[in-house]
């Protein structure tokens, strides 16, 4: 085991290979084929949703359900921008986002005043309430109702600077939704973490921890909790214009946007490590991709001596069976998880307190 | 340091700002471009601009849809006289991602897809279909019945869920899929349509009713199976009017997804030109499983002649059984009862409604194969005997829509076969012209597709009524909306 001082010139080099794996990862994607794009592109969209969910679940300890309907407000607003006024898919990005920031703080009020489980329960209604809303027979002039919207996308890819022109069809579609999705992506990221390594961001975690002894320390709850929530499901919203960009349709009954949606953002964040930066990224992927395979293992792979009694796909069973045991290994989460085992090999050291850096460490990794 | 920070975030959030807005600034101009390319297409027709069109106009055109009988034939004149020229219709492969590809000749094997749930809650209802997909193909295969290939199909899994939808078809298109077929689900056909579209890769006999599939200008390559609700709608109004000659009060009842609201418009939009008056209108939610008591009462209250029911699944059998309750509190009150032809299942209409059930108007394309009696049809004798040889046995009705979409398939594949070259584009040629006569198929019914001139496959049906023990036939098959069915209607 070997003992690194923080900020040495080995811990440099550590976080160096860390960063160019990840931008080996983003370059490589786009070569490959669109199947494959599409797959991360996938994954990366339950990203961004578990992603805004850990924001306000995992820092600062305000339980949401309701999610799913911050993600449905995104993709709705693409998708009547696009379809009934004929905006350019990329300026209603901005709408989404701003219509679930309000939103997101009108539903936080609640959270001012109620706890826990509690909070759970209203935000567990929107989640409801929104595809109910949408398919109202009354607004059915803005939503299109019950039947929704198809066709949602680009008419035209537009030439970007430095990606280039893309190639014709859906390798191109592809190619484009990826570096959409990275550069949203990165924001998000860049947004959160912004929050979470600041004053605001300590805010949260001892909102988290210690409600009352916050409050006596001086944060403001109520502006902290509604600010937060804000753009909490702001980000899930750019998620949602992202999905309904993927697959151009938009109708209440997408799971997505229904309850189930909110659970899968769940399981994704808890699976990748609640409170951790990389977690929900880690978790969304890992989830995804672990869906989407154990079909065909359970089919014709490894796991068919197994399951290969079942007459239907036993991928839901198998993948239960696999969260539980995950949660018994690893609580922390694959993130978690993952610290936890390099500590037994290096170990980052902090400089000692009082100097600059140490304070920039706190709260999150 | 409180400072710094707050700089920072408002930094980083102004960087992120300007980054989208300049992707948005050139997805802007991008924008202006196509809508002015567009704004003369529509003139004639084609690619972006009439996509819209279907959804965006569905409402007015409801309205409109009484005259819409009369228009197709006058507008229809001069293009029956084309008639002989689109027989040969084609498809334009210079708008393909890949022209060659959708050109090259397949030889040897030819590889289907389809995307159906296999897994979580709707897989329960749909799996018998994937079954009797397979089942067909195998029986195709061992019968040699497109020859010198051999058949492979595979099957994703979508959950039935349309986000999980593009992504399962592309994986089955990497795999070498060069055409689909059967994909369960409007949303999730909708999901696809582009993609098939654009990289040219034939999206046959989509498993819904849905009039959608019927845009020949827009997406030439997907085609539907299911008879358009449309068509339904109308068959019934049609029935009705035969029975109610002088005109007829009509209670609806449907459920509140989108399945109920395209079959809403639909019958709604033809009722006034049957002499049908509605005067109730009642929903449910899909979800929702209790028995519609207060909507079933508020239907009482207005004592129609008809009532029009288009519930979902087990809503069937619970909207039957409810109706007879409340039809019990009313003594002479007996309203003929109309079911969508999704509810003409014997599981539903004997083993759960029971007596509620008799006496139920339905319809179908495809003979009963539950019924022993018809047990001695070639067709229906073959699909048994393959069904009992695979050890199946829960629904041969719904494993017989999967049989059907197989068979459509292989037919469509011999009558590419024809055309000399065996390629994408000759199959979704041959399956905008093909008409033959399905083997499960009722007297009279038809697959036909004539290019633009009929752009739905199926839209014949036999109005059928539950006696209790098996449907009985209500006059013959109504076959005169064959290739009436317009896009929009």
């Amino acid at each position: 085991m070997w003992k690194i001082k923080e900020n040495s010139t080995a811990h440099w080099v550590i976080r160096a290979v860390g960063a160019a794996i990840v931008v080996a990862f983003v370059l490589w994607t786009p070569t490959r084929n669109y199947q494959a794009i599409g797959e991360i592109n996938d994954a990366l969209i339950i990203a961004l949703g578990a992603m805004s969910l850990n924001l306000v679940l995992g820092f600062a300890g305000q339980i949401s359900i309701g999610h799913s309907a911050f993600f449905g407000i995104g993709a709705y607003a693409t998708a009547i921008l696009v379809k009934k006024y004929e905006w350019s898919p990329g300026w209603t990005f901005y709408v989404g986002a701003v219509v679930a920031f309000v939103v997101g703080a009108v539903v936080a009020l609640p959270a001012l005043r109620i706890k826990g489980i509690y909070l759970a329960l209203v935000t567990l209604s929107i989640a409801f309430l929104f595809p109910k809303i949408v398919g109202w027979k009354k607004l059915e002039w803005l939503t299109a109702g019950q039947t929704g919207y198809d066709s949602v996308r680009y008419k035209q890819l537009p030439d970007w600077p430095i990606v280039g022109a893309f190639p014709k069809g859906q390798q191109g579609r592809a190619e484009f939704q990826f570096w959409l999705t990275m550069l949203i992506l990165v924001v998000s990221y860049l947004v959160i973490r912004g929050i979470v390594r600041s004053r605001a961001g300590r805010s949260l975690i001892a909102i988290r921890d210690n409600e009352t002894a916050a409050a006596v320390m001086g944060v403001n709850l109520a502006a902290t909790k509604t600010i937060v929530f804000g753009i909490s499901a702001a980000l899930c919203a750019l998620a949602g214009s992202l999905s309904a960009l993927r697959s151009g349709t938009v109708t209440p009954e997408s799971p997505n946007i229904q309850v189930l949606g909110s659970i899968v953002f769940l399981v994704a964040m808890i699976v990748g490590g609640t409170a951790t930066l990389w977690g929900p990224l880690v978790g969304a992927v890992f989830y995804f991709m672990l869906e989407r395979r154990l079909g065909d293992w359970s089919k014709d792979g490894p796991l068919e001596f197994v399951f290969g009694w079942a007459k239907t796909s036993p991928a839901t069973m198998i993948f239960a069976i696999l969260l539980i045991l995950l949660m018994f290994v690893a609580p922390q989460g694959i993130v978690g998880l993952i610290k936890r085992l390099s500590r037994k090999i290096v170990t980052i050291v902090p400089a000692p307190a009082g100097t600059a850096t140490a304070a920039a460490n706190d709260g999150a990794g | 340091m409180k400072r710094t920070n707050h700089t920072r975030l408002t930094a980083l959030l102004a960087v992120g700002g300007l980054t989208l807005a300049a992707c948005g600034g050139s997805d802007g101009e991008a924008a202006t471009v196509t809508t002015a390319a567009a704004a003369p297409s529509a003139t004639e027709a084609p690619a972006p601009a009439p996509t819209e069109a279907p959804a965006a106009t569905e409402a007015p055109a409801a309205t409109e849809a009484p005259a819409a009988t009369e228009a197709p034939a006058a507008t229809e004149a001069p293009a029956a006289t084309e008639a002989p020229a689109s027989a040969g219709w084609t498809v334009d492969t210079s708008a393909c991602a890949d022209p060659d590809a959708a050109t090259a000749p397949i030889e040897g094997e030819i590889n289907v897809g389809s995307v159906m749930p296999l897994t979580g809650g709707p897989a329960a209802a749909f799996a018998p279909v994937a079954e009797g997909l397979k089942l067909f193909f195998d029986h195709a295969n061992a019968n040699g019945l497109v020859e010198g290939y051999t058949l492979n199909l595979t099957i994703e899994d979508d959950q039935y869920n349309k986000d999980l939808t593009p992504g399962a078809v592309e994986k089955l298109i990497q795999g070498g899929a060069h055409l689909f077929s059967g994909i369960i689900g409007s949303p999730n056909n909708a999901a696809v349509r582009d993609l098939h579209n654009e990289e040219c890769v034939p999206q046959l006999a989509a498993n819904t009713g849905s009039p959608l599939w019927g845009d020949v200008e827009n997406y030439p390559w997907t085609t539907g199976q299911l008879v358009p609700y449309t068509a339904e709608a109308r068959i019934y109004a049609a029935q009705m009017a035969k029975d109610f000659p002088d005109g007829a009060k009509v209670a609806m009842f449907y459920v509140n997804n989108e399945f109920g609201k395209v079959y809403y418009d639909a019958f709604t939009g033809v009722a006034d030109e049957f002499g049908l008056e509605i005067v109730e209108e009642q929903t449910i939610e899909a979800t929702d499983a209790n028995p519609p008591t207060a909507q079933v009462s508020a239907i009482a209250a207005a004592k129609p002649d008809l009532i029009m029911a288009i519930p979902l699944g087990a809503g069937c059998p619970t909207f039957l059984k409810e109706l007879a309750n409340i039809k019990a509190q009313n003594a002479g009150w007996e309203p003929q009862v109309y079911q969508t032809n999704t509810c003409a299942s014997q599981l539903f209409l004997k083993v759960l409604a029971g007596d509620a059930g008799i006496g139920t108007i339905t319809s179908s394309a495809v003979v009963d194969v539950a019924d022993p009696a018809n047990a001695a049809v070639p067709g229906v004798k073959t699909f048994l005997d393959a069904y009992a040889a695979a050890g199946l046995a829960n629904d041969p009705g719904t494993t017989a829509a999967g049989w059907g979409v197989g068979e459509a398939t292989v037919n469509i594949l011999n009558k590419a076969l024809e055309s000399g070259t065996l390629s994408r584009q000759s199959i979704i040629e041959a399956a905008r012209s093909l008409s033959f006569t399905p083997s499960l198929g009722r007297d009279g019914v038809q697959y036909a597709m004539n290019g633009a001139d009929d752009a739905y496959a199926f839209e014949s049906l036999q109005v059928l009524k539950w006696n209790g023990t098996a449907f009985e036939a209500l006059g013959d098959t109504i076959t005169e909306y064959e290739g009436t069915t317009k896009l929009g209607e």
